[in-house]
């Protein structure tokens, strides 16, 4: 603690070069803090949109063949039926399956005079949680009942509710898709999903499956969603999917061709390894500018021993030993790096309390998130500055710990 | 001069330097011994060697070639830390122009060696307190060398010395920066120092200072001078 107390004397006396360092390393962790904490808060970010998409999900579409079997050629259309999803719900390693209709963006939709197209799905009730269907307050999505029964209701993706109501409250009215009158019995929360097919979720309006065969007329699903319980086994998972729908539909389980499988996890795999990517790129954009101001810290030093050479000396005359030296030295470099950098950490809460005050797009808040300063970047911050510091007191000091005493005293 | 048990026992030593292309001798085959507890000079011209003495005797320096037993220890093949902790323990210096730390207090100043030594906080206190109402500045221990005068400075400069209770003081022109009557002053109390037992040299030019040392030794071109048995007690 003395030798602190003295070091931090001896820098108050040089106080107006020290804060002239102590800012460029202010400017260093504020560019590092910057970069690394919209780094995390984009992963953040984009995590969360992948969580309304619905995590550990494989799309299973119905393909052709591309070998004989069983005495059928190849080139055969496989089609998905409603009741695969009951056959695939049994496998072990699937935690929950869906089936989906989906059509693109042309369904005319009309409320009163206003009119809309948008893309139309009819999917079973589990879709809520499956694909994070999940209503704004006061509505609901689609139920069991609604499929049971063939109900004429839908959901609305939250831009088309805007589109067909504006401000206005949607649930219970009814609006006409395709001609035929559907009530609306919720509309989705408003978030960005990370994947989309057949259109834009926040476009999306969705009918309870059975209420899509009957108004499009068709024989059964477009696609299936299956959800796998570890994401590590999602290859055994699909073998069993390709034997069990292979027997019932008549192909060779090796035939890849024959469904058409869209895996989500690789999707998320992709964008993780591209955040990760980021992220680094982020940090070591971010330490060559503290590196920067570093080296200006450096570089004081080196003068501040220069000019104490006299000092310095006379504490090895009277006896100070090589680590003597260097602790105060590296002492002196710290105080300096870990000052400027608490100043850019503050100045860097000061910033992200001014961004979460700045009213942006909610598309835009959804990408970038809520950049902070937690607790786990403070401390990787403090980490980094106190490695840094050492850094930049380290060469100084051993050549501060190198001095001839003799020479020194001789320079009288 | 020899000794049956010298506190400092140098024989041949010598130490040249290199100056470009060529080689200074600044000590040529001195043998020396010092008794403990007493007090003498080392007198000579400037370029002597006698200051390069000074630094071999103090452990700031190691000779070319030769030996050194300070207190029974052969010093010349210590380390640079080894080294330091001798100086810290058994030897303390008194310069010319003080170099005390300029931002420190005279009592900081006179704790800096205990420090180094690893001496409790406490203790160093105290006895850095003690030191500089010996050398009567017991009302200026908050001072800082600019606050004082240069034979207060001095004084200072012998307590932070004297610190670790060093067997051996070297004082190089303790009284080169001073008015007379502060030389008066920083004289009498190395004499006291001497007369409680420390060995005392003292690197001088002014030969009244040397002549009230014990013992004088000459320096001329790198190598001493035979002794004579001039003496002042």
């Amino acid at each position: 603690m003395e030798v602190i107390l003295e070091q931090l004397r001896e820098l108050w006396a040089e106080r107006r070069r020290m804060i002239w360092v102590a800012l460029g390393v202010a400017w260093g962790t504020l560019s590092l803090s910057l970069l690394v904490a919209f780094g995390n808060s984009f992963v953040t970010a984009t995590h969360s949109t992948m969580d309304h998409f619905g995590r550990n999900l494989l799309r299973i579409n119905g393909g052709s063949t591309t070998v004989p079997f069983r005495g059928v050629p190849a080139g055969r259309p496989i089609s998905l039926r409603a009741e695969d999803a009951e056959l695939l719900r049994a496998l072990p390693g699937v935690a929950d399956v869906e089936v989906e209709c989906s059509s693109g963006g042309g369904n005319p939709m009309r409320y009163g005079d206003i009119q809309a197209n948008a893309p139309l799905s009819g999917a079973g009730h589990r879709f809520e949680r499956l694909r994070g269907m999940v209503p704004q307050p006061g509505g609901r999505f689609l139920n069991r009942i609604d499929l049971e029964e063939r109900r004429r209701v839908c959901f609305l993706g939250h831009r088309t509710k805007e589109r067909l109501f504006g401000d206005a409250d949607a649930i219970g009215e009814t609006i006409e898709i395709h001609g035929t009158p559907f009530t609306v019995v919720g509309v989705r929360q408003e978030n960005i999903t990370i994947s989309n097919y057949n259109g834009d979720d926040r476009e999306k309006v969705t009918i309870p499956f059975t209420a899509f065969l009957d108004l499009r007329g068709w024989n059964g699903p477009s696609h299936i969603f299956v959800k796998v319980e570890d994401r590590e086994r999602r290859e055994e998972v699909l073998a069993s999917i390709y034997a069990l729908l292979g027997a019932r539909a008549g192909f060779d389980s090796s035939d890849i061709d024959a469904l058409y499988v869209q895996d989500y996890m690789d999707i998320t795999d992709m964008i993780d390894g591209m955040l990760d990517g980021n992220r680094v790129f982020n940090g070591i954009v971010g330490l060559f500018g503290l590196l920067v101001s570093i080296l200006g810290v450096m570089n004081v030093m080196y003068v501040m021993v220069e000019e104490r050479r006299r000092a310095i000396g006379v504490r090895i005359a009277i006896g100070a030993r090589t680590r003597d030296i260097l602790g105060e030295r590296l002492t002196e470099a710290l105080a300096i790096t870990l000052f400027g950098g608490l100043l850019g950490m503050l100045l860097c809460v000061g910033l992200f309390l001014g961004i979460d005050a700045i009213p942006l797009e909610a598309d835009v808040r959804a990408y970038i998130g809520y950049p902070q300063m937690s607790y786990g970047l403070a401390s990787l911050v403090i980490l980094i500055l106190a490695g840094a510091g050492c850094l930049a007191g380290w060469f100084p000091a051993k050549r501060a710990a190198s001095l001839d005493p003799v020479e020194v005293l001789r320079e009288e | 001069m020899t000794a049956t048990n010298p506190m400092i026992h140098m024989r041949s030593i010598c130490r040249s330097y290199r100056q470009g292309e060529t080689t200074v001798h600044a000590l040529r085959d001195v043998d020396l011994d010092i008794e403990g507890g007493s007090y003498l000079s080392i007198l000579g011209p400037s370029g002597s060697g006698k200051s390069t003495l000074m630094h071999l005797l103090g452990c700031l320096d190691t000779p070319t070639s030769g030996s050194y037993l300070l207190e029974g220890t052969d010093v010349t093949g210590l380390d640079r830390n080894a080294m330091a902790r001798l100086r810290n323990r058994a030897i303390g210096f008194v310069f010319q122009r003080f170099h005390l730390m300029p931002r420190a207090t005279a009592l900081e100043n006179v704790m800096m060696p205990m420090r180094f030594a690893g001496i409790g906080k406490g203790e160093r206190i105290s006895r850095a307190e003690s030191l500089l109402e010996r050398v009567g500045l017991a009302d200026r221990i908050t001072h800082r060398p600019s606050e004082l005068s240069g034979g207060q400075q001095q004084r200072v400069a012998i307590a932070r010395a004297l610190a670790n209770r060093p067997r051996l003081l070297l004082a190089d022109e303790p009284t080169g920066n001073l008015d007379s009557e502060s030389g008066k002053q920083i004289v009498a109390l190395l004499e006291e120092l001497h007369v409680d037992g420390t060995t005392i040299a003292l690197v001088t030019h002014d030969e009244s200072l040397a002549a009230r040392t014990e013992r004088i030794i000459r320096m001329l071109d790198g190598e001493i001078a035979p002794e004579s048995t001039e003496a002042v007690t």
